[in-house]
């Protein structure tokens, strides 16, 4: 027990001392072309590095941890440029008010940016210690060179033996006062030893000796509890309520109103959920937009297009015809329902109002972002805003999180030094949170007669992928912020111009098609709330592309992998196929009582970042209908791997949860509400149902690293679909494949 | 009106009525952080904890039903210093991606490897089957928690 106040109140410490840490403000006027952006944005070396007299070199980055251990990998990359154990990096708090701006945390960029950063600030600040320590070890007799000097463990050698100097006697922090010139070359990879090694996650203990860990679980000396009151639908406005209805219970502070913003403020949070069930059954909504019914998709989404299609990719004019009259044409449709984050917590936040400036500590996705949109959305100066990041559970995009931030802010407004923590209910999280969009896809193209594809025509029906909130219009987006009095527009929510929002990723197939066609249909009003969710379009586009190669193959009587294959022409994207076929044939067949079935998925997710391919073996019972996915096996190329065992938990996951999504997830909803509002309503895979995973990784040292976390989503569902049409003939197009979706086809 | 509760080995004295829900006793009263809140309505097991070696939901069960039980949550579990097996298989087979999940999983296993102390994949699944984790870390999970009842043996 005293533990934990000790650690919240050091928390709460820290925060406060860090308004009094000087900090380098970027000079803007700076910029240099050649410089990632992450450097240009932020080119003062003091704010990434810092190093301490305990002996430990402090980094900051701009990227969040979200159970992902993208700062375990960013440790990395900054030990191994700086030569000093590892244990000697301590990453420091995401917080606005200290932190290197990077954007948000999303679109599994940030090994590709911020690595790139942090190895450049890295190998920078070796360098000026090297020259100092040179300057230093020199005497008039005998002047030392810095190619002389070499560094272990933060000791300089020079020529190969020790020296009486290490980086802690060299520099006070003033000296990385400098900007980052981007001149230095970093380490060879071949003389990497920390890169590539798997290192265990700096965030791991806590979690698994129940120390405070989360937002969830911040504590500090007179806080409340706040609780919200909302209706089934998130497009509804509060028509009455009855506040006086929680005077009576014990511990409530005040309700708070303002507008359709309604919540309870108590001293526990017992107090605070009694108080909000009371308040719930006496307050009346309206809704005041329709959404059509869940049985209406996927059609209706087709039916909703109001905007002209617009052709995105056209390669005819390049390639020439393959096409003859003797070509056979296929066609088919494919769709995916909305598909909740589903976090295993609900959104929480704490957010402070000293009477000056608002604090909040938030799980977000970015920071930055999010003090932005604060700042608009309660009209204050963005000087006034600090976000502090500290994780929630596991998000998978764009849940809640930014939303509780602003609702525990305009509570916390309203109560002068007395911080609120705001977790919401399990119901409130998969009511409100915004989901992947549903998507419909149609596909149509020619085989020729020596079974190649001649031509391909791709068409997609979506609404955006993409709804983060940021500063300026993008404060809608924060679901508080249309609901309060003097709303921002809902027009950014529901009612979207901007077509370029994630819903083309990985809508051109990386293979090599000739006459490839791809057709955007944008929906520009979405019937539900929805952005970000893992892989965004890329997850409803690997899907339908994966399946139809599969049918294609079918077709030309070919073997799924060989087929793809010869319509590749990219070394890397043949290397991870040719990978998963060997892992999965080095081990012997399932012998399994329900009809057995082996489908295989593939994608360059973006078609630029991760290479994944995947083999997936199920069987089917055709008597129950009932899926079971026995074992994966995955081949995946993310570049140079930074933490191997980093990567192959980020694919288990994925694989783990895209076969959740596959073969069970949708979002339920009638026409006035949600009604996926818990577990139970919104089922996702059990222990009993989850395969063995096998992941072989291909180490590609010389190129670029690129995120993991993203690239399995669609092609594990294309691989189920592939192998449940291996297992029974039944071809299913229309996500989820449910055991009831099984057993009308396998009658029909 | 004041009431007892055992909890990690120790009698706590609380001001709370004893229609109180355990885990928010535990988590707002006694400033636990190891029993995490996920569903509120017994369907996640994130609030397991033991009551009497019983894994139990604590977002469910109100404390008047636990006077003169032992309850243990992961703090009593083990800690940094004298950690359970449990939790040093879960660092080492780095069974976590965000960890919300993983005290209830360690929680439930605890209450299995005392029951059963060589438990075959298929007893670790039943056992942790009410266990949810959004994140699909169970194939390292089910590594974790084989390899503690093999350091326990
Ligand atoms: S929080 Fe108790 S089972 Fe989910
Ligand atoms: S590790 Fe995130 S829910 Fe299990």
């Amino acid at each position: 027990m005293k533990k934990n106040i000790e650690i919240s109140r050091r928390i709460f410490l820290q925060s406060v001392s860090a308004l009094a840490i000087q900090v380098t403000i970027p000079d803007t006027s700076f910029s240099q072309a050649n410089l990632p952006r992450s450097i240009s944005d932020n080119p003062s070396l003091n704010l990434w590095l810092r190093i301490n007299s305990d002996k430990t070199v402090s980094l900051s980055m701009g990227k969040a941890e979200l159970g992902q251990g993208i700062r375990t990998s960013l440790a990395q990359i900054a030990a191994e440029e700086l030569d000093i154990h590892f244990n000697r990096i301590k990453v420091q708090d995401l917080d606005t008010d200290h932190s290197p701006t990077e954007g948000r945390t999303t679109g599994s960029t940030s090994i590709e940016r911020s690595g790139v950063a942090i190895r450049m600030a890295s190998s920078e600040a070796r360098h000026l210690l090297l020259e100092n320590a040179a300057a230093k070890l020199s005497s008039p007799s005998g002047i030392i060179d810095i190619d002389e000097l070499s560094v272990n463990d933060g000791q300089i050698l020079i020529n190969g033996n020790s020296s009486s100097l290490s980086y802690w006697d060299l520099l006070s922090s003033e000296d990385f006062n400098t900007k980052i010139s981007g001149l230095i070359s970093p380490k060879e990879p071949k003389n990497h030893s920390i890169v590539g090694s798997s290192q265990k996650r700096l965030d791991i203990p806590a979690k698994v000796f129940g120390e405070p860990a989360y937002v969830h679980d911040i504590r500090m000396p007179n806080m409340l509890h706040a609780k919200m009151v909302r209706p089934e639908i998130d497009s509804a406005n509060l028509v009455s309520t009855q506040p006086k209805i929680v005077d009576e219970i014990e511990g409530v502070i005040s309700v708070v109103q303002d507008g359709s913003f309604l919540a309870v403020v108590a001293e526990k949070e017992e107090q605070a959920v009694s108080a909000a069930e009371a308040l719930r059954k006496v307050t009346i909504w309206e809704q005041f937009r329709e959404i059509p019914s869940q049985d209406s998709f996927p059609n209706v989404l087709r039916e909703l297009e109001a905007l002209d299609p617009e052709v995105i990719f056209d390669n005819k004019s390049k390639s020439s015809s393959t096409k003859s009259d003797n070509d056979r044409e296929l066609s088919a449709d494919y769709s995916r329902p909305y598909i909740a984050h589903a976090a295993l917590s609900p959104s929480a936040a704490v957010a402070m109002w000293d009477g000056n400036r608002l604090t909040v500590w938030s799980h977000t996705q970015g920071v930055f972002e999010l003090k932005g949109a604060i700042s608009t959305a309660l009209a204050i100066e963005e000087s006034k805003v600090r976000c502090i990041h500290v994780e929630g559970a596991g998000c998978y995009g764009h849940n809640g999180a930014d939303d509780v931030a602003l609702d525990a802010a305009m509570i916390a407004m309203r109560f002068e030094r007395q911080p609120i923590k705001l977790i919401w209910s399990r119901e409130d999280e998969f009511r409100r949170e915004p989901y992947g969009s549903a998507t419909s896809i149609k596909i149509t193209a020619g085989l020729n007669p020596s079974n190649k594809i001649s031509y391909w025509d791709y068409d997609h029906w979506t609404c955006t992928h993409s709804t983060r909130p940021s500063g300026g219009v993008g404060a809608a987006n924060l679901h508080a912020s249309i609901q309060k009095n003097n709303p921002l527009p809902n027009s950014a929510r529901y009612s979207l111009q901007n077509r370029f929002n994630g819903g083309d990723r990985n809508a051109v197939a990386l293979y090599d098609l000739p006459e490839h066609r791809v057709t955007r249909h944008f929906i520009s009003e979405n019937p539900l709330r929805v952005s970000a969710l893992r892989g965004l379009g890329a997850h409803a586009n690997v899907f339908a592309i994966e399946s139809f190669m599969d049918e294609l193959a079918k077709e030309a009587d070919a073997d799924p992998i060989s087929f793809r294959i010869e319509h590749l022409k990219d070394y890397r994207a043949k290397a991870v196929l040719e990978e998963v076929k060997k892992l999965a044939e080095s081990k012997k067949r399932l012998e399994i009582p329900e009809n057995f079935g082996r489908g295989v998925g593939f994608a360059r997710y973006k078609n630029t970042s991760t290479y994944f391919a995947v083999i997936i073996d199920l069987g089917v019972n055709l008597s129950t209908g009932v899926i079971n996915v026995h074992r994966a096996f995955a081949a995946v190329d993310a570049g140079q791997i930074i933490n191997p065992d980093g990567v192959t938990n980020q694919i288990e996951g994925g694989i783990i949860q895209a076969t959740s999504w596959t073969l069970k997830e949708s979002v339920k909803f009638s026409t006035s509400g949600i009604e996926s509002t818990n577990w139970a309503t919104y089922p996702i895979l059990r222990f009993s149902e989850i395969p063995s995973v096998e992941v072989s990784l291909i180490n590609r040292p010389d190129l670029a690293s690129s995120g993991p976390s993203e690239c399995a989503q669609g092609p594990t569902s294309a691989a189920i679909a592939n192998a449940v049409a291996n297992a029974t003939e039944l071809r299913i197009r229309d996500l989820p494949l449910t055991q009831e979706k099984i057993i009308l086809n396998l009658n029909s | 009106m004041p009431f007892e509760l055992k909890v990690n080995g120790e009698l706590k004295i609380l001001d709370v009525e004893p229609s109180s829900l355990l885990l928010s006793v535990l988590r707002d009263d006694l400033e636990l952080s190891g029993p995490r809140f996920g569903c509120g309505v017994a369907q996640c097991g994130a609030c397991t904890v033991l009551v009497d070696g019983q894994p139990i939901r604590s977002c469910v069960t109100p404390i008047s039903a636990l006077s003169g039980k032992e309850i243990t949550t992961i703090e009593g579990l083990g800690n940094r210093e004298s950690p359970h097996p449990l939790q040093t298989a879960f660092i080492e087979e780095q069974a976590a991606q965000c960890g919300f999940c993983s005290s209830g999983m360690i929680m439930s296993a605890a209450s299995l490897l005392e029951k059963n102390p060589k438990p075959t994949d298929q007893d670790i699944k039943d056992a942790l089957n009410a266990n949810l984790c959004r994140c699909g870390t169970h194939t390292r999970i089910l590594k974790a928690v084989k390899k503690a009842s093999e350091d326990l043996s």
